[in-house]
């Protein structure tokens, strides 16, 4: 396999490690907005704090993964989203700034500076809501085929109308669904210990499934008049199109095993819908990093550097693997419930 | 012109604030390790102490290293899409690196910092370990990708000023890269130990005078010692890297109009630049060629060797090259002058004036980084990359730049206050009591833990 393939297909997977770690962190920042009043909110905060608190900048460091093998592999891609989409991209990352710079004064904050808890965590959570939002219509202005590059590579309708349309706009809303409904369930697990929080966030994940389903179905006739691209590359009988029918029925399982208060296997369906979702997406953009300007072949840097680029993709897997698994083990399989018990 | 101005402001600013949170980044992890590695030896909980507060405090403020380093990265595409579209197959790879050690680095923070009673006190010490790595290593890998900008080798172009080959070790280890890296490693180490020295030596000015502060700053003195003595040969081997490698920045740097045999070294003054002259400067001769290549009678290349519009303003470098330099000899000599006193007085000093110098030492650690900084990169100017690409040719044409300049500003002056005052609050001077009931119980339920 040619290694421009192989790295755009890490580019994928790191894209995707975001959505399904640091999107359900971003998830997690709108259910902090709304646990505001009463005991049951302070134990909803707290239970978040606890889940997302260790993990959340690993997390969020696999979208600066993206951005490097973007920028070493596709440079000509990179370029070209930076400078057309330059106000959502700099929202967004706006947002990441304070998000994360809040959440980490937060957590502090509960002790040491009580006052300012609340307004810490009232900063953390709209900026958590909007940042997925801004990406999410980045990535939908990508594929839609709406933005279309000049000879000096410069965008032909100027740097609002790629990324304010139908589409752009609709991938948003689901970027934002798709995080909230992941961390509800994320938050089920995590509050094992814990029934009435478990069921809380069981109804709330639940709300957030069915809300994703709804945004989805309102996308399939957006898609159809505003990303002709895509649309042909989720035709019936297509891969992709194979891809979301799945999606929609491991979203729909999700839902049921929530009912029925299986959490794990309702978070293993979550993960699947997303994954699905995810691949049918690329299948379809196939072969464009920008539709339908860019293709991968056109951006790929020089052969030497796709080799180094792949050669440390190994490195990544075995460096970060077991550190990866020995974090997830020592907090996720080890809820802080139980050191009480010591 | 006036997006090239927007983009320079809100890179320089962002770099800016973000060096000072890496710097932390790298170096606060050895203060852990040092700390909680005393206290597991000797038992004696002010170690733990300082650890407890060093930890929550690199919580901090390694978040926002991390947060604002995420900007930088989307940034360069935002800022300077030109220039990556050209640059990045070559220093992408070493940012590719860097971003590897980075992650390992927050994955191991995440442990550390949440794991303290999960784990064995040995094996939560031993946490830190590639919590330390990861940071010094991304901090060596990020700094490769810079020394390229100065001294770019390793690739092929096309007529058409396309990027057709790249020798990706060249490239990754320019000619620059290890007086670069090593200046930059001993500084980090120089201005986080005088930081913390300073934090307790403020705190003693105020008249604490117990044995948590005092060991909080005796550690920090130690860092520092180590590392002077190191800063003195990367200076000097950096001043050679430059005449060697980038003659340009080191004629505007210093700086030296005409080339001459036997150029002198000036110490103060300032350069008038339409003359061509230093005015008011002391000039010990020939100190320069033999700084720079061991030859008291060598040549150095001055400004005039360099086309006009390819030189670097000596106004816009030299007081930045005076002032780093004028601040590193200072905290030079302030290291033995501190262990003269405690030699003195048996023990870590309370002589105010000497924890008055030692406080402001703390900033002066961190300016000098600054200055550094601002010296090599506005020395480099007008190219991004040296020799092969001018700073005008790689900015962003998007609009809104100057807007997003003001923004992000305010953003950095809202989180630097809010952290300042974070900080003053978790810094209350702390009550050793607490931890001394601590590690007690901690060694009567050692073999509790997780793993």
């Amino acid at each position: 396999m040619p290694f421009d393939v192989i790295l755009a297909g890490a580019l994928g997977v790191s894209i995707l490690l975001f959505a399904l770690a640091g999107g359900a962190d971003f998830g997690a920042g709108f259910w902090s907005l709304l646990a505001r009043r009463g005991e049951r909110a302070v134990e909803q905060q707290h239970l978040i704090e606890r889940s997302i608190g260790p993990l959340w900048e690993a997390n969020e460091l696999w979208v600066v993964v993206s951005t490097v093998i973007l920028w070493s592999a596709f440079s000509p891609a990179f370029a070209a989203y930076g400078t057309a989409l330059f106000i959502p991209f700099v929202l967004a990352i706006a947002g990441i700034l304070l998000r994360g710079a809040f959440l980490a004064f937060r957590i502090e904050a509960q002790e040491e500076a009580p006052g300012a808890y609340r307004f810490f965590g009232e900063i953390f959570g709209s900026m958590s809501v909007i940042t997925p939002f801004f990406l999410g219509a980045a990535a939908g202005a990508i594929a839609s085929g709406r933005l279309r590059l000049d000879e000096n590579e410069l965008p032909v309708d100027g740097y609002f109308q790629p990324w304010l349309g139908p589409f752009p706009i609709i991938v948003g809303l689901l970027g934002v669904a798709t995080c909230v409904y992941l961390s509800a369930i994320y938050l089920t697990l995590d509050a094992s210990d814990n029934e009435s929080l478990q069921e809380d966030f069981r109804i709330r994940g639940m709300i957030a499934g069915v809300a994703l389903g709804v945004l989805g179905v309102i996308a399939i006739p957006i898609t159809r008049a505003d990303a002709s691209h895509m649309w042909e590359g989720l035709a019936p009988g297509l891969p992709a199109s194979i891809l979301m029918i799945a999606a929609a029925a491991f979203l729909a399982a999700s839902l049921v095993l929530l009912f029925l208060r299986r959490y794990w296997f309702a978070r293993a369906a979550a993960i699947v819908q997303v994954v699905a979702v995810f691949c049918a997406w690329a299948v379809a953009q196939y072969p464009y990093l920008l539709v339908p300007d860019i293709t991968i072949q056109d951006a790929a840097s020089p052969r030497s550097v796709l080799v180094a680029m792949s050669i440390l993709i190994v490195a990544y897997v075995v460096v970060l693997g077991p550190a990866l698994w020995f974090l997830f083990r020592l907090f996720k399989t080890h809820p802080s419930g139980k050191e009480e018990e010591y | 012109m006036e997006n090239l101005f927007a983009a320079r402001a809100v890179f320089g600013m962002s770099l800016s604030f973000h060096i000072m949170f890496a710097a932390l980044g790298v170096v606060m992890p050895f203060f852990l390790l040092l700390s909680q590695g005393l206290y597991l030896r000797r038992k004696d909980p002010i170690y733990l102490a300082l650890n407890k507060k060093w930890t929550t405090a690199f919580a901090i403020t390694y978040a926002i290293g991390a947060v604002s380093g995420t900007v930088l990265t989307f940034g360069l595409g935002l800022f300077w899409p030109r220039f990556m579209d050209f640059a990045g197959p070559m220093i992408g790879v070493p940012l590719s690196i860097e971003v590897m050690f980075f992650l390992l680095e927050a994955i191991f923070l995440g442990i550390y910092l949440f794991g303290r009673d999960m784990l064995s006190p040995w094996l939560h010490w031993a946490s830190a370990i590639p919590l330390f790595i990861g940071g010094f290593a991304s901090m060596i890998v990020v700094i490769l990708a810079n020394s390229w900008m100065n001294t770019p080798v390793g690739f092929e172009v096309n007529e058409a000023g396309e990027v057709i080959d790249v020798d990706v070790l060249a490239a990754m280890f320019s000619p620059s890269w290890y007086a670069e890296t090593s200046h930059m490693s001993v500084a980090a180490f120089e201005a986080v130990g005088f930081a913390f020295a300073a934090v307790y030596a403020f705190g003693m000015l105020r008249g604490r005078r117990d044995e948590y502060h005092k060991k909080g700053l005796f550690l920090g003195m130690m860092v520092v010692t180590l590392a002077a003595p190191l800063m003195i040969f990367s200076g000097d081997h950096t001043a050679r890297q430059l005449a060697q490698n980038e003659p340009a920045k080191l004629a505007a740097i210093e700086p030296l109009f005409e080339t001459q045999e036997g150029a002198p070294l000036s110490i103060g003054g300032y350069p008038d630049v339409e003359a061509g002259e230093m005015r008011y400067d002391i000039e010990i001769p020939s100190l320069l060629s033999v700084l720079s290549l061991d030859d008291p009678n060598a040549t150095i290349q001055g400004l005039n060797e360099f086309p006009e519009d390819e030189r670097a303003d000596p106004l816009a470098v030299w007081w930045a090259y005076d002032a780093m330099t004028g601040i590193g000899f200072f905290l030079a000599t302030l290291i033995p002058v501190f262990w003269i006193f405690y030699w003195r007085s048996r023990g870590v000093p309370t002589y105010r004036p000497l924890l008055a110098v030692l406080t402001l030492s703390g900033f002066l650690g961190f300016l000098a980084i600054l200055l550094g900084w601002i010296t090599t990169e506005e020395g480099r100017q007008p190219w991004i990359a040296q020799g092969v690409m001018r700073i005008e040719e790689g900015f962003s044409l998007a609009p809104g730049i100057g807007t997003a300049f003001i923004g992000f500003a305010l953003l950095y002056a809202f989180l630097a206050s809010t952290l300042i005052w974070l900080l003053k609050r978790i810094a209350t001077g702390a009550p050793p009591e607490e931890e001394v009931e601590e590690s007690q119980e901690q060694e009567e339920s050692e073999g509790a833990y997780a793993l």
